[in-house]
This record gives C-alpha cells, sequence and structure tokens, in this order.
C-alpha cells in the first residue's frame, strides 16, 4: 500500500514537473529573475497567516494538487508574504463528535493567540468546522472555500465573510469533449463504483444522458465487482470509448482508491478510458474534461488575494468556473493513436516525451532535405543509365520464368484484360456494362484450360467474357456484380462450377486486381480444383459424425499415450469433455486394471496381434469404478509405422452388477437351504459329535480312577490319553465338514476327489437314515479323476439328492427303504454321481416343475434344493437331470464334464 | 454270591466308545465284556454269570437296542439293561424305562450317573436271581411229590377241609389226612398258611371247583 501510495504520489510530481518544465520552463525562469529583483530594493512584504484547513487526509492526491495550486498564487502576491498554517483533517476518516471536540480544542489552541487573517476551507466538512466551531477560534475572519457541492453549501448558514468555489461535474464538457475526439462512438461504458459519492455521480450521469439513449448505448458498469469490470472492458466493440468518474467501492463492496482504480481499468481496456479528475491522469486514462483540483487550489488562492487586498467576500461571485480543464495524457494518446489535432482548442496535454524531432525539427528536415533530393539524383541517374542497357534482357528473362511457371503450374491461371480501363468510381452498373464490353481472357495455362473443360490455355486466349461467362446466366451476372462489389479481388472462394464436360467441381478461385490511377487494368486469378479436398472432407465429417453417435466410447491416444480423439459416448461413459482430456497422458487421469492381465502383457498382446480384447477396470471423472469390455487396436499411419492405439469401450458396470448381485442371492439361498438341511440332520450331526464325545469322557475319567487307584497303572494312563486324542480328532473333523456345508463362506475352486465327497455327505446323514430304517449303499467307482470346482457346492448338492431320497422314502412305501448313491465315467469321459432310491417316484405332474423353486412335496425345507443343484451344476458346466427307475422310485444324476472349470 | 466280580456286558457299534466304557468300567473294578452289535450277543452261549448287566446302545444297525430288548425279553431271564444313547428322544426313553430299563442316558454321560445306574442294575439283577433259585428249590421238593399227594396240595390250598377233599375225591378222611401229612413233611412246612405261599411261588393253581 505504501508503495502504491509512493508511485502515485511520484506520478503526480512527475506531472507537475513535466508541465513545469516543458509547458512553462521560460517563462517561470523570467519571472522568478523578475520577481525577485524588486524585492531587493523595496520594503519588505507584509506577512499574513493563512490558515488552510483540508476536509481529508494528506494522502489523497486531489487534496495534495489543490494545496499546492493555493499557494502557488499566494506565493505570487507582490504585497504579501505567507505563513501557511495547513490541517488535514482527516474527517473522511474520523467524524464523531468527540473527534471534532478534540479537533477544536487543538486549533483553539494553535491558532487563537495568532491572528489568522485568512481561511482557506477545502472540502464541505473543513467549510462546516469553519462555520460552525471556527467562529471562536478566528472571529469575523474571511473564509474562502474550495470545492463544495451547491446542495451541501444550502446545508449552511453562511455569512458576508465567507465566499468560494463549488464543486460541479460538468457532464456536458466531459461527453461533448469524449465525442469531438471519437464521433463514431456508438457504445459508453460508465463507471462510477457503488460509494454514496459513486451513486450520486450515476445517478446525475443518467439524468444527463437520458436524452441521448436512442443515438447511444450507455453500458452502466458501475454495480459489478471490479474483476467483472475488467473482463468487460478488455472486450468493448472498436466503437466504444469509457467514462470513468470515480469508484471507490466496487460491486462486492471492494474498497480501492479512485485514481488507482483509473489506473488499473485503464490498463485493461481495450478501448479509451475517459476520467473525471486530474487526479487520474497519469494513471492511465486518456484525459478528457477533467475537475482540475489544482484550479480548485489556485481558484481559491486568487480569491483569498482579492479579499486580502480589500475587496470583501459578499461581493466575490461563488461559481465553479473555471475548475473544469481539458487535459489529456500524452502517453495514451499514443496508445489509442490520436493526433493532438483531433483535440480541442484549449487542451493541455501532460507527460509530452519530447523528442530530438521536436527540438530541432526544422534543422534536421533541412539537412534531411539536401541530403535525400542528393540521393534520388544519384540514384535516378544510375537506374536509368542501367535501365538503357539491361531492360530489354532483363525483360525476356523474367518473361521466360513467367511463362515456366505458367505452363508447370497445378494452380489454374488466368488473367482478363480491358481493351480500355475501367475506372473503380463508375457505378456498379456501368462498371458491369463496361467489364462485358472490354473484358477478355488474355492469358491462361493448361491446368486452367482443362478445369474449365478444354485442353490447352492458348485456346482461352483472347476469349471475350461475353462469351466465356455470359451475361444470359444469371449465375454469372451475380458472381461478376459481386466481383466488382469487392473491387475485382477475390480472396479463397468456393464455388460450384460445372463447365463444358458436365463434370460438377468444387473451386477454390483467388483473384488480384491490378489497379492504376483509379482504373483496373487488368486481373489475375487462380484457380485450384478442390473437388476431391471437398470429398475427402465430406467422408472425414461422415466418420466424425458416426463415430460421435455410437453408443461405445472410441478413444484414440497417440504412441506416447496422450489423448488425441474422444467422442461423446466416452464423454458420457468416462465423464471427462473431450477438450479436458486431449493432449493428456490417458494414464494420468483414470487409472485402469486389466482384468487378469498385466498391462506389459496387454502391451506385448497389442504388439504382437495389432489388438487386445478384454475386461478392465477404470475409473470416471466422479471416481466412481467402472468395468468396462475393451478392444484395443494398434493405429498404424501412411508409411506403416505404429501412431497410436485405438479403444472401443462398452460399459458393463451395470451388467456386473446384476450378475454380482444374482451370484450373492443364489449364495444366500444356497446358505439358507444348507442351514435348512441342518435343521433337519441336526439328530445325526449331534449322534455323530456325541459318539467321541462320550468316549473321550469314559477315557478321561477312567484314565482318573487309573490315577486313584493304588497302585496307579500308568499303561492303561497312558492308552487312555491316547484314545482321547484320536477321538478328540475325530470331533474336530466333523466339526470342520460340518462348518464345511453349512458356512456361510464361499469356497475356492480347486481340486475335488468326487468319492471323498460323497463319504463327507454320508458320514453326516448315514445316522439320520439309520434311525429311519434306511439303508444306504455305496457303489463308488475307485479312480475316478478329480473334479475342477467348489468343494462346498459339491457337498450341498449331494447332500441334496441324499436327503430327497431319504424324503421320499418316508413312509411306507418301500418294504426295504433304500439309497444308492454311485459315481462313475460316462461314454463321454463325463463324471457322474447318481443318487436313486426305491421310493414311490417322483409324481407325473411334478416331473416338470420339480426343477423349479419353491416347488416341493417336502413338509420341511425350502423347495429350493433342486433348484440350486441345478444352478451349481451349471455352475461347474455340468447338467442335473432325473426321472424314474423303471424298477420303480426316482433317479437323479449330474454330470460333470472333466476338466471343465466352474464361471466363477 | 456278591464276593464274585460283577459281569458289565457293552453292546455298542462305535469301537471309541465300547473301548471307553471297558476302560472306564474296568477301573471302576467290573468285569467288561464288549460286543459291537445286538446280534453278536445274541449270538452268546456262555452262561451269564451273577451279577451282571447290560449296558445298550439305542441306535445299531440291523438290530436296535430296543429291539435286541424285545428279544431278551422272551426268555425266562433278561439282565438289567441300562440304555445309552448319541440322540436320545423322550418318547424312545419312556418306552425303554416302561418295558423295564434301568435308566437312558445319553452320550456324553457322566461317570456317577453311569456307575449309580449300573449299580442299581446290579442290585436288581442279585435280587431276581436270588428269587429265581428260591422258586427253583420249591421246583425240586414239589417234584418230590407223589401224583395223589399233588393233587391232595392242589386241593389243600383252595383252603378246603379234609371231609371236604375226602368228599370230593371219593376217599376216606382218614386217608385224606394221612397225605396232607406226608405233603407238609416234603415241603417242609409247618402250617397250612406257609403252604398256600410256597405254592403260589412254584407256581401251583389250586384246584378248580366244578360245583356241585
Amino acid at each position: 500500500m505504501n508503495n502504491l501510495l509512493a508511485s502515485i504520489r511520484d506520478k503526480a510530481q512527475r506531472g507537475a514537473v513535466f508541465q513545469k518544465v516543458y509547458g512553462a520552463t521560460l517563462v517561470t525562469l523570467l519571472s522568478f529573475m523578475l520577481s525577485a529583483l524588486p524585492a531587493i530594493g523595496q520594503q519588505p512584504k507584509e506577512t499574513k497567516h493563512v490558515l488552510i484547513l483540508i476536509t481529508g487526509q494528506n494522502d489523497v492526491p486531489g487534496f495534495i494538487y489543490s494545496e499546492e495550486g493555493m499557494r502557488e498564487i499566494l506565493d505570487q502576491s507582490e504585497d504579501f508574504q505567507f505563513e501557511y498554517f495547513i490541517e488535514y483533517m482527516d474527517s473522511y476518516r474520523f467524524n464523531d463528535a468527540s473527534y471534532k471536540k478534540d479537533l477544536f480544542d487543538l486549533y483553539q489552541t494553535k491558532y487563537t493567540s495568532k491572528k489568522i487573517d485568512l481561511v482557506i476551507a477545502h472540502g464541505y466538512q473543513a467549510l462546516e468546522f469553519a462555520a460552525n466551531q471556527g467562529k471562536d477560534i478566528f472571529p469575523h475572519t474571511p473564509v474562502v472555500f474550495s470545492a463544495v457541492l451547491e446542495t451541501q453549501l444550502k446545508r449552511l448558514n453562511l455569512d458576508e465573510n465567507y465566499t468560494g468555489s463549488l464543486m460541479e461535474i460538468d457532464y456536458h464538457r466531459i461527453f461533448k469533449t469524449a465525442l469531438k475526439i471519437h464521433p463514431d462512438t456508438r457504445h459508453i461504458g460508465i463507471i462510477s463504483g457503488t460509494s454514496n459519492p459513486g451513486r450520486f455521480i450515476e445517478k446525475q450521469s443518467r439524468d444527463f444522458f437520458a436524452p441521448y439513449e436512442d443515438k447511444y448505448d450507455f453500458i452502466y458498469l458501475g454495480h459489478l465487482p471490479m474483476k467483472d469490470i475488467l473482463a468487460k472492458v478488455s472486450n468493448f466493440p472498436e466503437d466504444t470509448i469509457i467514462i470513468y468518474y470515480y469508484m471507490a467501492l466496487d460491486g462486492n463492496g471492494t474498497a480501492i482508491k479512485p485514481w488507482q482504480a483509473a489506473g488499473i481499468i485503464s490498463d485493461a481496456a481495450n478501448v479509451p478510458v475517459y476520467g473525471m479528475a486530474d487526479t487520474y491522469l497519469g494513471q492511465g486514462i486518456i484525459g478528457g474534461a477533467l475537475l482540475s483540483w489544482r484550479e480548485y487550489g489556485k481558484k481559491a488562492g486568487e480569491l483569498g488575494l482579492r479579499i486580502l487586498n480589500g475587496e470583501k467576500p459578499a461581493d466575490l461571485p461563488i461559481s465553479s468556473e473555471g475548475t473544469t480543464l481539458n487535459m489529456f495524457d500524452w502517453r495514451q494518446l499514443q496508445r489509442w493513436g490520436i493526433t493532438e489535432s483531433k483535440l480541442p482548442a484549449d487542451s493541455i496535454v501532460q507527460y509530452k516525451r519530447i523528442s530530438a524531432w521536436e527540438a530541432y525539427n526544422w534543422y534536421i528536415v533541412g539537412v534531411l532535405f539536401f541530403v535525400i533530393l542528393q540521393i534520388i539524383i544519384i540514384f535516378f541517374l544510375l537506374a536509368s543509365r542501367k535501365k538503357l542497357r539491361g531492360n530489354e534482357s532483363l525483360l525476356r528473362a523474367s518473361n521466360d520464368r513467367f511463362r515456366a511457371f505458367m505452363d508447370n503450374s497445378i494452380e489454374g491461371i488466368w488473367c482478363a484484360s480491358f481493351d480500355e480501363p475501367i475506372s473503380l468510381n463508375l457505378s456498379e452498373e456501368d462498371q458491369f456494362e463496361l467489364v462485358y464490353k472490354h473484358g477478355y481472357i488474355s492469358e491462361a495455362n493448361d491446368a486452367y484450360a482443362s478445369s474449365v473443360g478444354f485442353s490447352l490455355g492458348k485456346e482461352l486466349i483472347g476469349t471475350r467474357l461475353e462469351e466465356f461467362v455470359p451475361r444470359s446466366n444469371p449465375t454469372n451476372v451475380a458472381s461478376v456484380k459481386n466481383w466488382i462489389r469487392n473491387r475485382y479481388s477475390i480472396r479463397n472462394a468456393e464455388t460450384i462450377e460445372s463447365y463444358k464436360d458436365g463434370v460438377t467441381r468444387n473451386i477454390l478461385n483467388n483473384a488480384v486486381a491490378v489497379i492504376k490511377a483509379g482504373h483496373l487494368e487488368r486481373v489475375w486469378g487462380t484457380q485450384i480444383d478442390i473437388t476431391e479436398r471437398k470429398l475427402a472432407e465430406e467422408q472425414l465429417r461422415y466418420q466424425g459424425t458416426l463415430l460421435e453417435n455410437v453408443s461405445d466410447a472410441v478413444v484414440s491416444v497417440d504412441t506416447d499415450f496422450k489423448v488425441v480423439s474422444w467422442n461423446q459416448a466416452a464423454e458420457k461413459i468416462y465423464g471427462w469433455k473431450a477438450e479436458e482430456v486431449q493432449g493428456k497422458l490417458i494414464n494420468e487421469f483414470t487409472s485402469i486394471n486389466y482384468i487378469g492381465n498385466s498391462r506389459d502383457a496387454v502391451l506385448s498382446n497389442l504388439e504382437r496381434d495389432g489388438f487386445w480384447r478384454g475386461e478392465i477396470l477404470q475409473t470416471r471423472k466422479d471416481g466412481e469404478q467402472i468395468s468396462v469390455q475393451a478392444t484395443y487396436s494398434v493405429l498404424k499411419d501412411r508409411s506403416g509405422e505404429t501412431s497410436g492405439i485405438v479403444g472401443v469401450s462398452r460399459d458393463i458396470t451395470d451388467l456386473r452388477k446384476a450378475e454380482g448381485k444374482m451370484r450373492e442371492q443364489r449364495d444366500l439361498l444356497s446358505h439358507m437351504d444348507r442351514v435348512s438341511s441342518l435343521g433337519v440332520l441336526t439328530g445325526g450331526i449331534s449322534h455323530e459329535i456325541n459318539q467321541p464325545l462320550s468316549a473321550i469322557l469314559s477315557n478321561a475319567q477312567a484314565a482318573l480312577r487309573f490315577m486313584k487307584n493304588d497302585p496307579q497303572d500308568l499303561g492303561e494312563v497312558q492308552e487312555a490319553l491316547h484314545d482321547i486324542v484320536s477321538d478328540s480328532k475325530r470331533c474336530g473333523e466333523i466339526v470342520h465338514s460340518i462348518r464345511n456345508i453349512m458356512g456361510r463362506q464361499v469356497s475356492k475352486r480347486e481340486e475335488i476327489d468326487l468319492n471323498k465327497t460323497v463319504n463327507d455327505v454320508l458320514t453326516l446323514i448315514k445316522n439320520d437314515a439309520l434311525s429311519k430304517g434306511i439303508s444306504i449303499s455305496e457303489n463308488l467307482r475307485p479312480n475316478i479323476p478329480p473334479i475342477h470346482g467348489h468343494r462346498t457346492q459339491i457337498q450341498q448338492l449331494t447332500l441334496n439328492l441324499l436327503m430327497n431320497a431319504m424324503e421320499a422314502l418316508q413312509g411306507n412305501y418301500s418294504k426295504n427303504p433304500e439309497i444308492n448313491v454311485a459315481t462313475g465315467i460316462n461314454d463321454n469321459k463325463d463324471i457322474i454321481l447318481c443318487v436313486s432310491d426305491s421310493g414311490p417316484g417322483i409324481e407325473h405332474d411334478q416331473i416338470n416343475t420339480i426343477f423349479k423353486s419353491f416347488t416341493t412335496s417336502k413338509k420341511k425345507g425350502l423347495g429350493i434344493g433342486l433348484t440350486i443343484c441345478t444352478s451349481i451344476a451349471e455352475n461347474h458346466e455340468g447338467r442335473l437331470w432325473g426321472g424314474n427307475r423303471p424298477e420303480g422310485g426316482a433317479i437323479f444324476c449330474l454330470t460333470l464334464p472333466t476338466g471343465m472349470k466352474s464361471n466363477d | 454270591m456278591t464276593d464274585l466280580t460283577p459281569t458289565i456286558y457293552v453292546v455298542d457299534d462305535d469301537l471309541s466308545v465300547r473301548k471307553g466304557l471297558r476302560r472306564l468300567l474296568r477301573a471302576s473294578g467290573y468285569g467288561v465284556e464288549i460286543f459291537e452289535s445286538a446280534l453278536e450277543f445274541l449270538r452268546m452261549t456262555t452262561e451269564i454269570p451273577s451279577p451282571a448287566c447290560l449296558v445298550l446302545d439305542v441306535k445299531m444297525p440291523d438290530m436296535s437296542g430296543i429291539e435286541l430288548q424285545e428279544k431278551l425279553q422272551e426268555r425266562e431271564y433278561s439282565l438289567p439293561i441300562v440304555f445309552i444313547t448319541g440322540h436320545g428322544d423322550i418318547p424312545m426313553s419312556v418306552k425303554a424305562i416302561k418295558t423295564g430299563a434301568i435308566n437312558f442316558l445319553t452320550k456324553p454321560f457322566e461317570e456317577k450317573d453311569l456307575l449309580k445306574s449300573i449299580k442299581e442294575a446290579l442290585e436288581k439283577d442279585v435280587i431276581i436271581r436270588s428269587a429265581i433259585s428260591e422258586s427253583e428249590k420249591i421246583g425240586k421238593l414239589v417234584d418230590s411229590l407223589t401224583p395223589r399227594e399233588y393233587e391232595i396240595l392242589t386241593y389243600v390250598i383252595t383252603g378246603m377241609l379234609n371231609k371236604q377233599i375226602a368228599y370230593s375225591l371219593d376217599i376216606s378222611e382218614k386217608t385224606v389226612k394221612v397225605h396232607r401229612g406226608r405233603v407238609m413233611g416234603k415241603l417242609m412246612v409247618n402250617s397250612v398258611a406257609d403252604l398256600v405261599r410256597l405254592a403260589e411261588n412254584a407256581g401251583i393253581e389250586p384246584v378248580q371247583e366244578t360245583g356241585q
């Protein structure tokens, strides 16, 4: 902040210095000398005490300017010399009653004993103080006020001791001055900020501009934050000017120094900024009709002098006259290319950089004139000598080169000449007539001829335009008129033309006119057949549209894996817009996880086969992970070099989720089924566990007795412990196998011995069968190959089939209820597991629905057993089938292909 | 009799249980015989010493413990039975107790419960066996009676007077008196009341009055 203030002051001072040095150096020097001379011989001047009260603080340029102005005038007095008492009241920042009281006390202490001859009050608060409290400190002293609004003045009851200057913003002059310099202005940006004075100014300004609103577009920017103002002003149309009045608060309520804001806005603006006060000059505004604080100071000084010289304050008029000056910043005039001649006659131009040229222009012009004259003469002489000698051969060589160029060019080149030059000042209609009257083809190369359906350029030369582009064709009339309107020049105009051969072509036309002294002499033109290019473009556009419209993401990367293209579907699937990712490394914004593959494996696959297909997990912009079915292909450029990879991806997240959900539900049902089996089997299972437990207990108690006996029989103890160990193990195994079957955990795929699985299950249900009087026979084929699958699932399937069979045997269907479990291998090398029973068989009307869920003839169980069995079979690429045996009873079989893997 | 070591017969299809029980019962001072099935036990021909009892598993293949109990009851004497089961239910145990089982223990059972039940079973065995040997002795005495003396006995235990018996058999009162004295002497009783009790024990039915 201090730096800023320093620089502002510096700028302000420099302004003053420039003005002094370049504006009135001589005058000042002379006046110093003149004023110094009489002092030597005359009486010393009478000393006057002047109290200068300034409303604000002493770091505001306007106040400083004003104070300087006052002293500048007073010090020029021939009659008096002055002792100044300058008080910056700082009453914008401190304005409560106690502060005013303190000021009063201070000033009273300081000035009551001094005889104050004149009070100058700058600004309303200073005047108010002088008028109210001042009477007690400097009674009957004349007061000159400065820069007070007329409305403010009315609030005070001033007596005959007061006079001064009014503060008045001359909207009319501000407006006229700017428009005189920019007569083409259509838009006027207006900035006044949101502080109270700013709003006041804006309102006055609106009132003033109201009558002009139909002629100019007034754009009020006062309510905007600085950021937005800067954005606006940097983007104005060319025919805009900006009037910057004031800004102490922006639209966000951010405080800013008005002169500082003037600089910031001017720097950003793409059009000139006109200001309101001289303190803005030098900050970047171009200038304009500015309130001059210095002039206010001077005016106060002048009024003060007149009062000290005996005039009555009441006789002196109160006005704002002379306080607005046309002032400009020379550097800004340069920036906007405005010459001083455009400025109003009474303009003051500051910050002018004086050049050697300006200082010594006549000398330089004189010397240069002679030097240039001599050089011209010398060159003229030399040139005419050479021209005489070499013109002819040069012309010939040039002509040869021109012919060779014409003949070899693949562009069509033509030249239209005219019997008489055509004046460009004629009306379009007249020119049109003359073009047809005088025009003919004077040059045409073979390329041009062939493009218009001829074979040789020579054939065309001499053809009248009347024949070549006949007026009978309205298209020709339109294009010739257009040609005239463009002063016979054409730039990259695309036309569709069909000539003699009837083929339609896309042509790119260019033409330049040779105009001398306002007359058209000839026109040179070129044309290129861009039909193929057009077709290719069309094709590309078509393909591009296709790419954008497919529902799969199509993404290509270059060899550095930077994104080259990214279609709409990619935007939709991944969430990034094309412009966000183009040119970025694909790995940097999305993570790619090739399921079951490493990145290196995928890349080497691409290298070997040219493509890769698989499933990947990718992250979206929102961080969500999606499953994608992707196909990558290697892209080759024309030379066969790898130029990148294109990937076509489909979002299969929902599909995978649905699959996951289905699997979860199947697992849950399967678990429920197993748990319900558990209930049925509880008797058998607890019997199975209670056996070894019972043995353990007996052995342990026996061991205790053997040890108590006298003598101890440690041999027996040892044997008892041995049996305890093996029975404990047996217990553990049983619990383990129950947990295996009943547990919720999803088992892993592994090699399974089907016979062992059957035996495990038999262990569980053996007792149950026993108590129901059912005999179970086994017919397990030894050494069947292992199957690859889920142990739990195969166990469950076997268990379900066995339990179904046992259920079927409930009741007195059979004298000898029996179940047979068999394993084997069929002719297809499939492994088979069959469970048959001697029950009643499947009811005829159930044979079709038995594999569906919740169809059950059982009292217990969920009726999902067979459905689960079927899904287990399918999960292992196998098949479950069932039916009635000829000899009675039902049979259910599972067929599993050997070596087949389950799906998950 | 009590100086003999009691023998416990254990029938269970589970080897571990059999071995454990044998060890425990031996440690408790019993003689133990083990069988892996009901049929094996039935096939045993050696005479069962006294005292003895049977520890019997309920659930076994081929023939269950309950079936074995039924089979044994067809014999003239069945050992007291303590049932043991891996998973018993109440109806099964009620049925077993009703048909004379000493107790119904669910595996795994406490040592003291088993030994208490076994002790009870052995006591019952002793009582029954002694009862059996008493009736065997009476049988021998009865066998020493002549047919006429046996006939007179069946009349005497009905409470008929000698005169009535003589009338019924159409013999003299004196002859009845003589036979009656011989019966009392052979059967070593001093009163008609003792005679009636003995006849009852020996299963001798009083003669059926045909009515006049």
